[in-house]
């Protein structure tokens, strides 16, 4: 049976667990780096050409040119978070994903302020700016990632006061019925 | 070692990340479903304009409705003409409204152009120059407190000048005595403007290319509407002596009921 550092795990699981961490990955590469990376956004492929140019200055304005690099590490965290999500070191995961989330947040929001810059081109005889001061949405939607970090903060405690057990008393491997484990 | 099982307290976490999860989105989603429905029940009425001497009064109703789930507050909107310098020409707007979720009200916006507050160089050239002025609307609201939103929106605003294409024909001379010829050219422009029209009178000097007076231009009534061109003959005095010289410039004051500026026109003599 596949060992995951200290998790065992049958290999059907395994493979199952590998499949959900690539459609996760590949669902949050789509979310966190082709939708806002304004050079990639697909949908700028299926507009026209000036419009398209137009409006990838016009993302560019209020996206961040970090965010995507931010979203491909979000990627690659997800990812081993569902390859090793019931190990000791997922706690650890989690610290670092709610830091980067709340990071990515952070950027999203603008810090707060948010401006977006209309270039003219993109809506006929229209230029201009809007300005979103949104500080107290930001803090609402970061707070799920501190909560993140609170979580993944208790579950290192929890698994750092089961390994001294573990470890003052050996006991030989459990015959685990694999249909018990939880993904 | 099987999976760890979570502990009571990461469990509460773990609730607690799915409900502030789920605030933040229904909270974004009701900014952005208020914001949106908001927008898109704004009707702007007909534009009334009236013109009372040098200044202009714009009005435009505008009624709004907040279908969304949260109220609007300090919805406010300032306007401002400026000229292609960015100097400031007129101000007005309407404002500030609350909107109660569900609650419509009316925004009337009013704006003086007031021709007779610019500076006497942008006053020449709004009266001679058709140009594209900017409109900027400047608007803000807030979303029960939550968030705030304050845009700047830039557009083109044609402007026709009341005394466009000014021109001047060739002129005429016949004798009037010793020292003076009496000269007649014809003076021809368009008033471009959709809302002010030109009354009032055209005289001026004639200047010689040293830049001292050699003649004068007698006063013509000019009475014209808008949209609409005006031609007649100017008449005026010359000095013998500066019909040697190559060119003349025409100095012509206009005394309009918007106000009072000067266009230089050079002519050969």
């Amino acid at each position: 049976m596949p060992r995951i550092l200290d998790l065992q795990i049958s290999t059907p699981r395994l493979i199952g667990r590998v499949i959900l961490a690539v459609i996760l990955a590949g669902i949050d590469f789509f979310i966190f780096y082709v939708l806002i990376s304004p050079k990639d956004t697909f949908i700028l492929h299926y507009l026209p050409a000036n419009i398209s140019s137009t409006l990838s200055n016009a993302i560019s304005s209020f996206v961040s040119p970090t965010l995507p690099l931010i979203g491909l590490v979000i990627v690659a965290l997800i990812f081993l978070d569902q390859i090793f999500k019931g190990t000791r070191i997922e706690g650890g995961f989690l610290i670092i994903m709610g830091g980067i989330f709340a990071w990515y947040t952070y950027t999203v929001f603008q810090g707060g302020t948010m401006n977006l810059n209309i270039p003219s081109g993109l809506i006929q005889n229209i230029s201009g700016n809007i300005t979103l001061h949104a500080t107290l949405l930001m803090w609402l939607f970061i707070l799920p990632s501190l909560l993140s970090i609170l979580k993944g903060t208790l579950m290192l405690a929890n698994a750092n006061r089961r390994k001294p057990r573990a470890l003052t008393r050996p006991t030989p491997t459990p015959q685990i019925n694999p249909s018990t484990l939880q993904l | 070692m099987a999976r760890l099982p979570y502990s009571p307290s990461v469990r509460i976490v773990s609730l607690l990340i799915v409900i502030t999860t789920l605030v933040g989105f229904g909270v974004a989603g009701a900014i952005g479903l208020t914001g949106a429905r908001t927008a898109m029940s704004i009707n702007v009425g007909s534009v009334n304009s009236q013109v009372n001497g040098a200044s202009e009064s714009i009005s435009v109703p505008v009624s709004l409705r907040n279908p969304g789930p949260l109220s609007l507050n300090g919805i406010d909107v300032v306007i401002t003409i400026l000229d292609v310098n960015g100097t400031l020409l007129s101000t007005g707007g309407g404002g500030p409204l609350s909107l109660a979720s569900g609650a419509s009200g009316q925004l009337p916006i009013r704006i003086l152009f007031d021709l007779s507050q610019v500076q006497q160089s942008t006053l020449r050239m709004l009266a001679t120059t058709n140009e594209n002025l900017t409109l900027r609307v400047s608007l803000e609201a807030s979303a029960s407190s939550l968030t705030s939103m304050s845009a700047t929106i830039d557009t083109p605003y044609k402007w026709g000048a009341p005394v466009s294409n000014l021109q001047l024909g060739a002129i005429s001379t016949s004798s009037y005595n010793a020292t003076a010829v009496k000269i007649s050219l014809p003076l021809s422009f368009t008033d471009a403007s959709q809302n002010f029209g030109v009354s009032g009178t055209v005289s001026g000097t004639i200047l010689g290319q040293a830049g001292n007076i050699v003649g004068t231009i007698n006063s013509l009534n000019v009475n014209v509407g808008t949209q609409s061109s005006f031609a007649d003959q100017l008449t005026g005095f010359i000095d013998q002596s500066a019909l040697a010289q190559k060119t003349v410039t025409f100095q012509l004051v206009f005394q309009t009921t918007f106000g009072t500026f000067t266009e230089d026109l050079v002519e050969n003599a």
